[in-house]
């Protein structure tokens, strides 16, 4: 998964002086890639020493057949709605006649005959409720995609962006959902045409904005390194969205080695315990209370070089590694903005919820797989192949939504306070 | 390395002196090649130009010339024409034109010397502020967003867990961002 927020393409196809900073200052790739590249390079010598073909090497014969890598249309630079006032906003309510899920019809099934007085009043109440809010309740309209914008320049990118956003109070997000409860019907039903504008539009939708749609998450997930067995990532996270706090466990794998890291995030404190937790370190955190939202036409702006584009991310900074999979607005702006590149094949049952299985070529050539939670966009798996191969996985193992979370604490006992990179050697 | 040290070491054991060879210039190499192919070929293109290019080095060195000086000058020149074939192939650039053609006056160079020099600035400018990041967000920043690698393989080089690299680029791109702002330079 690729990300605009910083373009360094100037230095590509640079001058000698750019050239050798970068080699002088900076480690090419791991040591692990270049043992690689030195045995694939004295193989290469050995076949040319006994084929004697020498002279027809140098000279440039040989054919590649491999794919071009087509890098991303970059963004000139990517903000991070932090806050903001509101320039304008489009977001378009539509009444829809609906009623909230009613399940304490069920529950009230199981009480006992004491408290089944108490439960009947509060059912009449929520009853009462429910018929007021009938009349009143609202949903965004769901805005069917269209390609990205194309203006002159970075500054217009950004008034347009501006006219097309709101500022939302980050504990009324809920208010500008579209009706799910009637697209994830929809998509389901017999007949349907998967790919179709609206079916992509929404899932694309649900992706951009999924922080509208859950208040919790918790779970479990795992990273695989496609090329090596002995490497994998567990991460066990849990996800409050209305007080912004989060806490992950990550357990990295390397054959019989594991190296467990924590993150806390809450109380306005960003707490970072690694070294199999002997060590950690502390940053401030910070409550956003509101958040500028573009339409989701308006995520992604196209200008002419050397601007480019302009795109637009949420905060996901209290979350762990598990935002990619939670808020995969990223996901969806670089892979899934251009519709063309990719199809909706079917609706799936994935940790018993219902997941669109998407596919495509992004814009490098790489083939992906992308299934998404049509209740609320969380990415539920994940895969990029590299010409036939798998080169990144991720995928959920584990997931509950909208449960009760209890807050886990930082315990400094056994710990010591210290800052992660003490300008130890690079490796 | 000189040549007269590359020949000494080739005397005494050709494997030995290829592999001497490779650790001391292989940054270098690739670094060219990734910085001409980038846009044009994936990353096993990139890497296999660059095991090409000390396969030809390897091959191409002879060592009953007496040369003297700097070997990289050397080095650095078939990496540039082996990634340059290879650029050239994979972008399709193959016209060619007859000197002799009535045309051949009117082509321009497509140099612009202006915006040249403007570049070669700005990336002085913005590679400094890079390095003023202090490591390692350095090179988390150069790694991430000009080799394109993920927090997994940045795992690799410096010694951080990769959920550790993705909260310190977040920052990092901030405070270059910052700096960028600062210095009237956008990107």
């Amino acid at each position: 998964m690729k990300d605009k927020e910083l373009d360094l393409d100037i230095l590509e196809n640079a001058d000698r002086m750019t050239v050798e900073h970068l080699a002088n200052k900076y480690k090419a790739v791991s040591d692990r890639d270049k043992q690689r590249i030195l045995e694939r390079s004295e193989k290469l010598y050995r076949e040319r020493s006994s084929d004697d073909t020498v002279s027809s090497v140098v000279s440039g014969v040989e054919i590649y057949h491999r794919p071009v890598w087509r890098k991303l249309v970059a963004a000139a630079s990517a903000l991070v709605i932090v806050a903001g006032a509101a320039a304008g906003g489009a977001f378009m309510l539509k009444k829809r006649m609906t009623k909230p899920a009613d399940t304490l019809t069920e529950t009230a099934e199981d009480v006992t005959a004491e408290e089944s007085t108490e439960v009947s009043e509060t059912i009449e109440e929520v009853t009462e409720e429910t018929e007021a809010n009938e009349e009143t309740h609202q949903f965004k309209e769901l805005q069917l995609h269209e390609p990205a914008p194309y203006v002159n320049s970075l500054k217009e990118a950004e008034a347009l962006i501006d006219a097309h956003s709101i500022t939302m109070k980050w504990d009324e997000r809920h208010d500008y959902r579209v009706d799910t409860a009637y697209y994830t019907e929809l998509l389901q039903s017999e007949g349907y045409d998967l790919d179709s504008l609206e079916a992509k539009s929404y899932i694309y939708h649900m992706m951009l904005n999924s922080f509208m749609y859950f208040d919790t998450a918790k779970g479990t997930m795992i990273d695989l390194c496609p090329d090596n067995d002995s490497y994998r990532t567990e991460i066990e996270f849990q996800d409050d969205l209305p007080a912004q706090e989060s806490y992950t466990k990550t357990t990295m794998f390397s054959g019989e080695d594991r190296i467990i890291s924590e993150h806390f995030v809450y109380d306005n404190n960003d707490i970072y315990k690694y070294d199999n937790e002997k060590n950690y370190e502390v940053y401030q955190g910070g409550f956003q209370s509101e958040v500028k939202v573009p339409e989701d036409n308006y995520r992604y702006v196209e200008a002419p070089p050397p601007d480019h584009s302009q795109g637009i991310f949420m905060n996901n900074s209290f979350m762990g590694m598990e935002f990619n999979e939670l808020q995969p607005d990223q996901t969806a702006i670089g892979w899934l903005r251009k519709f063309d590149n990719w199809h909706i094949n079917s609706i799936s049952e994935r940790l018993g919820r219902a997941a669109a299985e998407l596919s495509g070529v992004n814009d490098r050539g790489n083939e992906f797989t992308i299934s998404v939670d049509i209740c609320t966009g969380i990415i539920m798996a994940f895969t990029e192949s590299e010409n036939g191969i798998v080169r990144n996985q991720t995928e959920l193992t584990a997931l509950e939504v909208d449960v009760p979370i209890d807050r886990i604490e930082f315990d400094p006992s056994g710990c010591t306070e210290k800052k992660l990179y003490s300008g130890s050697e690079i490796r | 390395m000189t040549h007269e040290e590359f020949r000494s070491k080739m005397k005494v054991s050709s494997e030995q002196a290829h592999r001497e060879l490779f650790e001391t210039y292989f940054n270098y190499v690739y670094t060219i090649v990734f910085n001409r192919l980038r846009s044009a070929a994936c990353r096993e293109d990139i890497e296999e130009c660059v095991c090409d290019v000390f396969a030809d080095v390897f091959c191409c060195y002879d060592s009953e010339k007496d040369v003297s000086g700097d070997i990289s000058g050397f080095i650095g020149t078939i990496a540039r024409r082996r990634a340059g074939l290879v650029y050239k192939r994979k972008t399709g650039v193959t016209a060619r034109v007859s000197i002799d053609d009535e045309t051949v006056m009117e082509l321009e160079s497509g140099q612009d010397v202006e915006k040249d020099t403007d570049d070669s600035q700005r990336r002085e400018v913005i590679l400094k502020l890079i390095s003023e990041l202090g490591e390692p967000d350095s090179t988390i920043i150069i790694q991430k967003y000009y080799y394109g690698r993920s927090a997994k393989e940045i795992a690799e080089i410096v010694p951080l867990t990769p959920e550790n690299i993705r909260v310190r680029s977040g920052r990092a791109v901030k405070r270059l961002k910052n700096m960028l702002e600062k210095a009237d330079i956008s990107l």
